[in-house]
């Protein structure tokens, strides 16, 4: 058993990624409360910053450049959206036929022109919020709201909070960091009520550096522990099971 | 150099101008590239991992607060992160020979990363870290830069457990002593404040 002495004495490696599965979790649970480690750890984290640039000078491949222009013509800034995993899935069942691929292919071609038009246009104007992060923003304002933080997992970066208006009615999740997934994945969140899981959504943000804003929709009730894998790009093939790691948890009830 | 504040620059990043992101670009490339390679150890990964950077800046410039710290660090940050997310992936725990033959090269401590964009504290930061025991500062550099725990760090040097604990504990102590005692003086304008404010 850790006193809080050795936890405190951790911190250092903390801050660097340096400890152990057993030693990250009792420290990050006396972080919790424990307003000296939080301070200590704000130290050392900005410390650790300064380690990158010990790292020598390697200059950058000149390619690189162009290279970047072409990825920017082929990706118009545009902002994710959230696609609910019962959506997909029931696309899925009804086994499209070849016709009907098409014609989804061609109707996606020219929402995609049609959408790209519409952020060519738009250009010169500022961004706006979307409506989660305006929900997200109306109820921290609020004078009593609920709020949980992210616990990382199988990601140790893993950062963000749910925030629960104050009659419970809505909710939102938001995420400052994942790690990226790759063209073939998607990022998929699960509630978890005792033995039962059940999928709640699946997504498709570009990277994992957010902050991502997810409205959840349905009620919190039951449900213990909010959570979110990296999956197939269609989802875990698993019925209401993840195959991923995952990546954090939000711990409703304790 | 560029004389656009990076606040403006991303700023014009979040309203869609491809030539600020390559300013940036042009700016920051090499910082990145350099602190990519240092996790990955080769070209190519180190080349994907600097794009995809780039690219995440593209997307969320707005995510930078400038109250919270200066843009090298932050954007250095996303590039550990974002490498090492890769080398997680790639299962490639090992790290390249040359992190740990780096000592065994002085020289390389004299071309540091953007040092004319640092802050005086952390010269004074880094000057420290070039003057911690070896034992100590490969300890640091295979957690920070290869994402090895103690148990790892230990296996792979094939020293105790407690010998490496001790060695991260004692040099990360060194270099809060040296912060400590800064953050106590006045401090001096920071002579590149406009540039990453």
């Amino acid at each position: 058993m850790m006193t809080r002495d050795d936890l405190l004495n951790l911190i250092p490696a903390y801050a660097i990624g340096a400890l152990d599965d057993d030693e990250r979790i009792a420290l990050e649970a006396l972080l919790e409360t424990d307003t000296e480690a939080q301070e200590s750890l704000e130290e050392y984290e900005a410390i650790a910053d300064v380690i990158a640039f010990t790292v020598p000078e390697r200059p950058a491949p000149t390619h690189l450049k162009d290279d970047l222009k072409a990825r920017l013509a082929a990706r118009p800034k545009i902002v994710p959206k959230v696609q609910p995993a019962s959506t997909l899935k029931q696309s899925q069942k009804r086994q499209p036929t070849q016709l009907s691929s098409i014609l989804i292919a061609s109707a996606a071609a020219i929402l995609i022109v049609v959408i790209g038009i519409g952020l060519f246009l738009s250009q010169d104007t500022a961004p706006t919020l979307s409506p989660d992060e305006q929900l997200f923003n109306q109820i921290v304002a609020s004078t009593n709201f609920t709020q949980f933080e992210i616990t990382p997992l199988a990601s140790d970066d893993a950062t963000g909070e749910l925030v629960i208006d104050s009659d419970g009615g809505q909710a939102v999740l938001r995420i400052d960091y994942v790690p990226d997934r790759t063209d073939e994945e998607s990022y998929q969140l699960w509630f978890i009520d005792g033995e039962n899981v059940q999928s709640a959504g699946l997504f498709y943000w570009p990277t994992g550096l957010g902050p991502h804003f997810v409205r959840i929709e349905e009620p919190l009730g039951d449900v213990d522990t909010i959570a979110m894998t990296i999956e197939p790009y269609e989802g875990s093939p698993l019925e209401n099971s993840p195959t991923g790691d995952i990546l954090f948890g939000v711990e409703l009830k304790s | 150099m560029s004389e656009t504040p990076i606040t403006t620059l991303l700023e014009e990043i979040d309203a869609g101008n491809e030539d600020a992101l390559i300013q940036l670009h042009d700016e920051f490339s090499t910082p990145v590239y350099s602190v990519a390679y240092r996790v990955l150890g080769n070209s190519q990964d180190a080349e994907e991992v600097t794009q995809d950077v780039f690219l995440k800046l593209w997307d969320k410039a707005y995510t930078f607060d400038a109250n919270k710290g200066k843009f090298i660090s932050w954007i250095l940050t996303i590039t550990r992160r974002s490498a090492i997310d890769r080398l997680r992936k790639r299962d490639r725990r090992e790290p390249p020979e040359e992190s740990v033959s780096m000592d065994a090269a002085p020289y390389l401590w004299e071309t540091k990363l953007g040092e004319e964009d640092m802050s005086d504290l952390q010269r004074s930061l880094l000057s420290v870290m070039g003057e911690l025991p070896k034992a100590q500062k490969e300890a640091i550099y295979l957690a920070y830069f290869h994402d090895m725990s103690h148990s790892d760090i230990a296996a792979h040097l094939n020293r105790p457990l407690g010998t490496v604990k001790s060695h991260i504990r004692l040099g990360m102590q060194k270099l809060r002593a040296k912060w400590t005692k800064k953050q106590t003086k006045p401090t001096t304008q920071i002579d590149s404040e406009r540039r990453y404010s």
